[in-house]
């Protein structure tokens, strides 16, 4: 095929042509070179490539992935008594800044909560009551409900909403609510205190040529609780 | 027969310089610094005009180079209507058509691979995977069709010929601000010293890509 391109380009071109006719043709098919070029380039590149969205067939099968945590963050407490037996946390969390590398620190959060439930004063011969504890995220589907007479141990995923691929905007945030409630809706008397905490973990990934895990670390985040 | 006398000219038109010009600027320059319905439009309104006119050149040029003669202007202007029809339905079906829009994703994501392919492995990656390209179906895109009719003004401009001779001219004029000008003089020396000098009817085969039907007489002096 190449052998035949040369000798049609050689019979093409007569010796006889003025030289600047030559050289007009020559510089012209290569200014038409250069248009082509450049629409190609401009026609290729007029949607850019959605990096979330994969062909499943040909996606890219590594990934770096990035560990986030921050952990032991301080919930607060709250004494139930047979005035107030039950009482709602709200927790905050906002993305500031991408992580490293220019990864989204928001993907596939989830909140870890952990606790005490102590009781003081019941009233003589009642049993300490039971203490419901329920997480639930507006942004996430379903909750995670249990009930405990000591100690808290629960998980809830989250849900960052906004626009997380620019969190310095400031709206890219996650939020759940934690309710504790005494099921004796207080008539053991005395007060029951929950002291709790909570971690929050989450990843994000960008594609790679060999598949690694970087070591967890403190997301771009802020927090904050607001008490009952 | 009456012969497009410059396949591919319409490469060269200042409506398909003007549409390059816009969609490169306002893709990579426009879109990132001031996104806006303007910016989101503009590009549609350009690629409508360019894509088939494209389209057409490069056909024009491929026959030409094959069959070793440019394409009558009748051929030409039947292959304009058919480049023109592709081109509306390539823009026009992923706007109101799910699966047409996953084709667009996913066809143009592929035509793009090898660049992309070349450019990482030339950067020392290895290369992705095909991705798909980003795409939002919008019927509002739609009031960009009309820019086809440009195209067909332009194109059969160019398939006829009635501007090929200014046309011609000014890509000549553009081909000799790329050249030395001893090259030139030395040419015109040449053309001096010979005895016969051979002219190019419009009838006769194309020298070079977009210069059929090109003869001195056009050279700007």
């Amino acid at each position: 095929m190449p052998g035949r391109w040369l000798r049609f380009e050689r019979n093409r071109a007569p010796a006889t042509l003025p030289a600047s006719d030559n050289a007009v043709a020559r510089v012209s098919a290569r200014l038409l070179c250069v248009v082509i070029i450049a629409s190609t380039a401009a026609l290729l590149g007029t949607s850019e490539t959605s990096d979330t969205a994969t062909s499943p067939a040909t996606s890219p099968t590594t990934f770096t992935t990035y560990q986030f945590a921050r952990n032991a963050i301080d919930g607060g407490s709250v004494d139930l008594t047979e005035a107030q037996p039950s009482a709602t946390f709200n927790v905050y969390i906002t993305a500031t800044d991408l992580g490293p590398d220019g990864v989204q620190s928001t993907t596939q959060a989830v909140v870890h909560l952990h606790g005490l439930v102590t009781t003081s004063d019941l009233s003589k011969g009642a049993s300490p009551p039971l203490v419901s504890i329920q997480a639930s995220s507006p942004d996430s589907t379903g909750g995670s409900v249990s009930q405990t007479l000591d100690e808290i141990a629960q998980t809830q995923t989250l849900q960052f909403t906004g626009d997380c691929a620019t969190p310095k905007n400031g709206d890219c945030r996650a939020r759940f609510a934690v309710a504790v409630r005494r099921l004796d809706d207080g008539a053991a008397g005395g007060k029951v205190t929950v002291n709790w905490s909570f971690d929050v973990t989450s990843s994000g990934q960008l594609p790679a040529t060999t598949a690694s895990t970087k070591d967890s670390q403190d997301p771009p985040w802020t927090v904050q609780v607001t008490p009952p | 027969m009456k012969r497009n006398p410059a396949p591919g000219g319409a490469l060269i038109h200042p409506a398909f310089l003007a549409a390059l010009f816009v969609l490169l600027l306002n893709d990579q320059v426009l879109k990132r610094a001031c996104p806006s319905v303007m910016t989101g439009k503009l590009s549609d309104f350009a690629g409508v005009l360019l894509l088939p006119l494209f389209l057409h050149a490069l056909l024009e040029l491929g026959g030409a180079r094959i069959r070793r003669q440019p394409l009558s202007a009748a051929s030409a202007d039947r292959l304009l209507v058919v480049c023109i029809t592709v081109s509306l339905l390539a823009f026009a079906l992923p706007e109101v058509w799910k699966p047409a829009e996953l084709a667009y994703r996913y066809g143009l994501g592929a035509a793009r691979w090898p660049f992309q392919a070349l450019f990482a492995l030339s950067s020392g990656q290895a290369p992705l995977g095909i991705r798909p390209v980003r795409a939002t179906a919008d019927v509002t895109d739609l009031l960009a069709l009309p820019m086809a009719l440009v195209a067909l003004r332009v194109g059969r401009q160019r398939a006829r010929g009635s501007r090929g001779v200014s046309q011609v001219s000014s890509l000549a004029f553009f081909a000799r601000l790329f050249l030395p000008l001893r090259r030139f003089q030395r040419g015109r020396m040449h053309e001096r010293s010979a005895e016969k000098v051979p002219r190019l009817m419009p009838g006769d085969a194309p020298r070079a890509p977009g210069l059929a039907g090109y003869s001195r007489g056009s050279l700007p002096q």
